[in-house]
């Protein structure tokens, strides 16, 4: 690769990071831009005279965010917080997993851990396995928003009927009491809030929304 | 010419100048920028960024179309617009309008009455 060749990539690459635009209206984009800069370089120009007459990618991608402002993609910040959150569910199911494994072992060292084996089953396991689902989707939701291309939307569907099952089928195992659920008192009894389900259930019908309402605007 | 007014204004014909220009001939994006340039009395010294929303307006409404055409030699490709009988009966629309607002402009601010 030249290094004119080298700067064009360089200044497309950077051009398309900074595009906030659904992925087709991108490569739309990049590959107009990329034959633009070919075109006045066979007239004569230097990469850095193009580049100079161009303007920088920020500016030329400011401006096309601008006038399409209409299908602007605003990336929501709260998608670090699910990802954090199934991260923190991770780590703690694979410690709970691997104490699990030791105690297994030996299983008469009940001073080592304060776990107690018969409250957290595979129930809790395959919970956590659901809630860390409902997390990932809802990852995904935040970051694409409303307006990508509805292919996109299918992904974050699969995730969160996988973790909406996987809450489902914890809550049928006897053994899956304390993993990830809050019990709030309510008259005689508790009543049990489970948020995994509650995140599977919010991001699956926001997932099929969007899936169904950008399909019928490609069609 | 590059005040807020001249802005907003330029904004608002756009969209015709550009049919206009591709009304004229086949074309592409770089040759419509240099026309603009030397045909706008400063007004449409345009970038890539400006231009390309606007034909890309034009193509998703039919009122152009977009094809390849292989250059000479060893030159890339170059990306034509070309005008559709839709471009032109709304480009015929377009100028009716702008001459009625330009009509109703003048009369309204006239030198007399400023």
């Amino acid at each position: 690769m030249t290094e004119d060749q080298k700067k064009i990539k360089r200044y497309v690459n950077r051009l398309e990071r900074h595009l906030r635009l659904p992925l087709e209206l991108k490569v739309r984009i990049n590959g107009d831009i990329g034959t633009e800069i070919q075109r006045r370089m066979e007239s004569g120009q230097t990469v850095d005279q193009v580049f100079q007459e161009m303007g920088s990618p920020d500016e030329v991608a400011a401006s096309f965010n601008h006038e399409f402002s209409e299908f602007e993609i605003r990336k929501n910040p709260i998608r670090f917080l699910f990802l954090i959150m199934a991260v923190m569910a991770a780590a703690g199911e694979l410690w709970y997993i691997r104490a699990l494994l030791q105690m297994q072992n030996m299983a008469e060292s009940l001073n080592r851990i304060f776990l107690n084996p018969e409250e957290f089953g595979r129930g809790s396991v395959i919970a956590v396995c659901g809630f860390i689902a409902g997390c990932i989707a809802a990852y995904f939701i935040a970051l694409y928003g409303r307006k990508e291309t509805y292919v996109k939307y299918r992904k974050c569907i699969i995730l969160s009927a996988v973790g909406f099952l996987a809450g489902m089928t914890a809550a049928v195992l006897p053994e899956s009491t304390g993993a990830l659920q809050w019990k709030i008192p309510f008259g005689m009894s508790d009543l049990v809030v489970e948020p995994g389900m509650i995140i599977n259930i919010v991001v699956l019908i926001m997932s099929v929304k969007y899936f169904y309402t950008q399909k019928e605007k490609n069609s | 010419m590059d005040s807020r007014f001249a802005r907003q204004m330029k904004k608002g014909v756009l969209d015709m100048i550009v049919l206009k220009l591709v009304a004229e001939k086949e074309t592409y994006g770089y040759e419509l920028i240099q026309e603009l340039s030397e045909r706008g009395s400063g007004f449409f010294d345009l970038k890539e960024g400006t231009l390309y929303p606007v034909l890309y307006r034009l193509e998703d409404t039919g009122l152009v179309k977009a094809f390849w055409k292989n250059g000479e030699g060893r030159s890339t490709p170059k990306k034509y617009y070309c005008i559709t009988e839709k471009g032109r009966e709304t480009l015929h629309d377009y100028y009716s309008v702008w001459k009625q607002f330009e009509k109703c402009v003048d009369e309204l601010c006239r030198e007399e009455t400023l």
